[in-house]
């Protein structure tokens, strides 16, 4: 049976549109994250599952089971907030139990669970602290402990890593992955960055406006993004308009490219992605590999990435195109005219 | 930054401290001696007598347990206001917030004359009852009555539950609440296991405040309660004016002062916890537009009951100065303007006007050469003395106005400092109630002027004279002018010890309304109502020129 399932969940503010028929589901023991650009709606979704905002149209059921007359405090969730929001007046230990005493925990149980999840969290020994001697790493872990503590059916977390410095995010994120896999939590969670995404997920789910642009796993996602727009959200940006000439090209400002165009009539105008990485620099007379396309064009900018070069490709038409390439050919110079092969690409058609 | 010497500094303290000492600590001791030592000799009668007999001990029963009453009414009903103003943004919410303000800004008696207009016997509610249901006598009987004084405490003190409490709220993330409801708590366990308690430094910091003002009311009490009810302010007044029993009414003074300054200390304490609530968040993390229709019936609803309560009064008043026997006319004020031979003063009121607006600028005067030089003082040196002097010069803001006149009246009245007769008593009590006010709004600015502002001019080639001119005075020159408004109104509504102090024939408007109200007949009731109104005006048009002022560029406070 299907674990979560949302149906259909619309929701306004006034005039302004924030959810539009928003459907998934979710399988236990599964993490599905929320992946967005602030502003797709994607923390009022969370709070919707909570219950802690109503939709105006459609329903979360959960086994099944429709929970619109469920109150936040009866469904058995565990939320982690952007701010963690830690009750100041509690101290760490206090914070974990809260969940635990509102569920009627004996004192006793309550104290063994608060241990287990300190430990649990890596914090034994922190739990006479005050909030506010946390640091931010700290405080990361006891919004996850507090949130976990009184066995979640189902835990949320929104953007739990947001309000961290970048360094730190990195290791913390390691630990979240480690701590939900090891419990087989199901868990959604809702973050910004493709990278976060991509580290914690089985299921990604794209949100754009208000919808649900494309859901997939991690890989399958980056390898078929559904629209230049996810396209463009998951970092891939080399977008370029054009013509299907046959099945397998399409002509372009930069001259014909082979790309899957199969099933699309000759002459519909669509948008071809290149992709960054998988791009070499050939030499004047080099032939590319088989299905390979050539790009000409001037070097704008090139960064050392450690990996690779970045460079910033001027081509014809004036479009700048970004591309990662291997370092054995050595640095490419600024403002030297190169050749690229490059693989096919994805090709969206450009209806709309 | 230091100044040049030491005795530029001590020149600057000089006056104000003589003057803290002759107009103050003087009184303060005058007051300790008489209650202590009635006959020059060592004599704690009346102080033992004080807590023995069964009329004093009443006294201070009721004067807490009103000024508790008041406190819990006061924090319930305001509760859901600050609610409001801290969660939500809405259109004219800053200038409600201001209006808001208006009752605790206005006089006391200007408030109990307000209520009178509203619901007492000869007041608005009482005459369309008995028009419209064609009663006999006036309905509502709430003249004298402890519910009268209770509505008219709350409706002073709204607005300080409404600011301290509403302000914390709007800094306390609204994710606390939702986190403890996702853990399991009902909406009800939320606000009480989780807002409530990181609430609380809040809660109780203004609980405090109000409580202390409500503790030390005396115009409200005076005029609402009548005969049958008397804090200690009231029986100061009455033990000294009215049966000429000078150490009782000493006695009692000291036993108001103790309790002020042990409030006053446990305010202090408890405001350093309250200030800034724990990791504050900004207001655009806490604070929603209204969007549901649910958000829309509270906000505005909340705002049209709050307004309610807190405008009809004081509209109260402005129709019942308006509304004469023959309908509405100007009759009362043109009255205030006239000698009527049964005039009680003998004067035309409109002198009381006159003399309320001269006390007022000549404590707008005095009050700025005190407080200016004591911000200076405080703003420059860091050290030992300053961390002594600020609450010495805070004092007078924790001693209530009442044990004040009365210090003075035992103090001043024989050589080489006999001022009972003199005009200037009244104004000179007037300012050490009001220079505590131009330090505190001055000091700010002056401490917000980086030293390098100073330093460079004089690298510039500007004399310590002339970086006073040229930098410093044009930077405090708005907090000059909110401290001198702030003199000014405090001494036009200031009534505890000026009735003490200013003589029978020159009345300030505060007293003249007290003895109008005091009068039978709708001639001396109508007049009560017309001078209140201008005084109300006079007031409210101070304070909302002073909040545009301190909100404005270039102020703060």
């Amino acid at each position: 049976m299907v674990f979560l399932e949302a149906r259909n969940l619309s929701k306004s503010f006034g005039s302004q549109r924030v959810l539009h028929r928003v459907s998934f589901t979710l399988e236990q023991g599964n993490i599905l994250c929320i992946l967005g650009p602030s502003g797709s709606g994607k923390t009022t979704l969370l709070r919707i599952i909570a219950g802690l905002e109503t939709p105006d149209d459609g329903s979360v059921l959960l086994r099944g089971r429709d929970l619109r007359h469920t109150p936040p405090h009866l469904r058995r969730f565990g939320m982690m907030f952007q701010e963690f929001a830690l009750f100041p007046h509690l101290d760490v230990s206090g914070n974990i139990a809260f969940g635990l005493h509102m569920r009627k925990f004996s004192r006793a149980e309550a104290a063994k669970r608060t241990a287990e999840m300190l430990s649990l969290v890596g914090l034994e020994g922190f739990g006479a602290r005050r909030i506010g001697e946390l640091s931010g790493g700290e405080r990361q872990r006891v919004a996850l402990a507090r949130s976990l503590a009184p066995y979640p059916v189902l835990l949320l977390l929104d953007e739990p890593l947001g309000s961290l410095d970048r360094a730190l995010r990195e290791k913390l994120l390691f630990d979240l992955r480690e701590i939900l896999r090891r419990i087989g939590m199901t868990t959604i969670f809702v973050t910004h960055d493709q990278a976060e995404a991509f580290a914690v997920s089985d299921t990604i789910a794209v949100m754009d406006r208000g919808g649900i642009v494309q859901m997939d796993t991690p890989e399958n996602l980056y390898r078929n993004p559904a629209s230049p727009e996810v396209a463009r959200f998951l970092g891939l940006s080399n977008l370029i308009d054009g013509r299907v000439e046959s099945a397998s090209s399409v002509a372009t400002a930069l001259g014909s490219l082979i790309a899957p165009a199969q099933g699309l009539a000759a002459g519909e105008r669509v948008t071809v992605l290149i992709r960054p990485d998988s791009a070499r620099i050939i030499g004047e007379d080099e032939k590319p590999a088989l299905g390979m396309s050539i790009i000409e064009g001037t070097v704008q900018d090139c960064l050392f990435r450690g990996k690779n070069y970045h460079i910033e490709l001027k081509v014809q038409g004036g479009q700048t195109l970004v591309f990662e390439v291997p370092i054995e050919a050595g640095s490419p110079e600024i403002g030297r005219a190169v050749r690229l092969a490059v693989a096919p690409g994805s090709v969206f058609h450009s209806s709309r | 930054m230091r100044p040049p010497g030491n005795r530029a500094a001590i020149l600057l303290v000089a006056l104000p401290l003589a003057f803290l000492g002759v107009f103050y600590f003087y009184p303060l001791f005058e007051i300790f001696s008489l209650s202590l030592a009635p006959g020059g000799q060592w004599d704690p009668g009346n102080i033992t007598a004080l807590f023995s007999t069964g009329s004093s001990l009443r006294i201070l029963w009721f004067t807490t347990w009103q000024a508790a009453l008041s406190t819990v009414l006061t924090v319930v009903l305001a509760l859901p206001a600050a609610y409001v103003f801290a969660r939500y943004r809405f259109p004219g919410k800053s200038l409600i917030q201001s209006c808001t303000t208006i009752p605790f800004v206005l006089p006391s008696v200007v408030v109990a004359a307000a209520f009178s207009a509203l619901l007492g016997d000869r007041g608005l509610a009482n005459e369309w009852l008995m028009v419209i249901w064609g009663f006999s006598s006036p309905p509502i009987r709430l003249e004298q009555s402890l519910a009268f004084i209770l509505m008219a405490h709350v409706f002073y003190n709204f607005t300080v539950v409404l600011r301290i409490v509403g302000g914390f709220w709007s800094r306390i993330h609204p994710g606390l609440s939702h986190a403890a409801q996702v853990l399991g708590a009902s909406p009800w366990q939320a606000f009480w296991k989780v807002t409530f308690p990181v609430l609380r430094p809040g809660i109780m910091a203004a609980s405090l405040l109000v409580f202390i003002f409500c503790f030390s009311s005396f115009g409200v009490i005076l005029i609402l309660g009548g005969p049958r009810y008397s804090t200690i302010e009231v029986a100061i007044y009455r033990q000294a004016v009215h049966l000429f029993n000078l150490p009782m009414a000493a006695a009692l003074s000291l036993l108001q002062i103790c309790f002020m300054f042990a409030f006053m200390w446990v305010y202090t304490r408890l405001q350093r916890s309250a200030s800034v609530p724990f990791a504050p968040e900004s207001l655009k993390t806490t604070q929603r537009d209204i969007v549901t229709n649910r958000d829309r019936v509270v906000v505005w609803g909340t705002v049209f009951l709050m307004l309610l309560f807190l405008a009809s009064p004081l509209l109260a008043l402005v129709v019942c100065s308006l509304s004469t026997g023959s309908g509405v006319s100007l009759l009362y004020y043109r009255a205030i303007f006239q000698n009527a031979g049964q005039s009680i003063f003998y004067i035309p009121p409109a002198l009381a006007i006159g003399y309320s607006v001269w006390f007022a600028l000549v404590t707008l005067v005095l009050s700025l050469c005190i407080g200016l030089p004591v911000a200076i003082f405080l703003s420059r040196d860091r050290g030992l003395a300053t961390s002594l002097l600020d609450p010495l010069f805070m004092l007078p803001l924790a001693t209530s106005s009442v044990t004040l006149g009365f210090g003075y009246i035992i103090a001043l009245d024989e050589p080489p400092l006999n001022l009972r007769t003199s005009l200037l008593i009244v104004p000179l009590a007037h300012t050490l109630v009001a220079y505590p006010f131009v330090v505190r709004s001055i000091l700010p600015a002056l401490r917000s002027i980086p030293a390098g502002l100073r330093e460079s001019a004089v690298l510039l080639g500007a004399a310590p004279s002339q970086v006073w001119w040229k930098v410093t005075a044009p930077l405090i020159r708005m907090p000059l002018v909110v401290g001198a408004i702030f003199a000014f109104t405090v001494s036009l509504g200031e009534f505890g010890a000026t009735i003490f102090l200013a003589r029978p024939e020159l009345p300030t408007m505060p007293l003249a309304i007290y003895r109008f109200l005091g009068r039978p007949g709708a001639l001396n009731y109508g007049q009560a109502m017309a001078m209140s109104t201008i005084l109300m005006i006079v007031t409210a048009a101070g304070f909302l020129l002073l909040e545009r002022l301190r909100t404005g560029p270039g102020g703060e406070l």
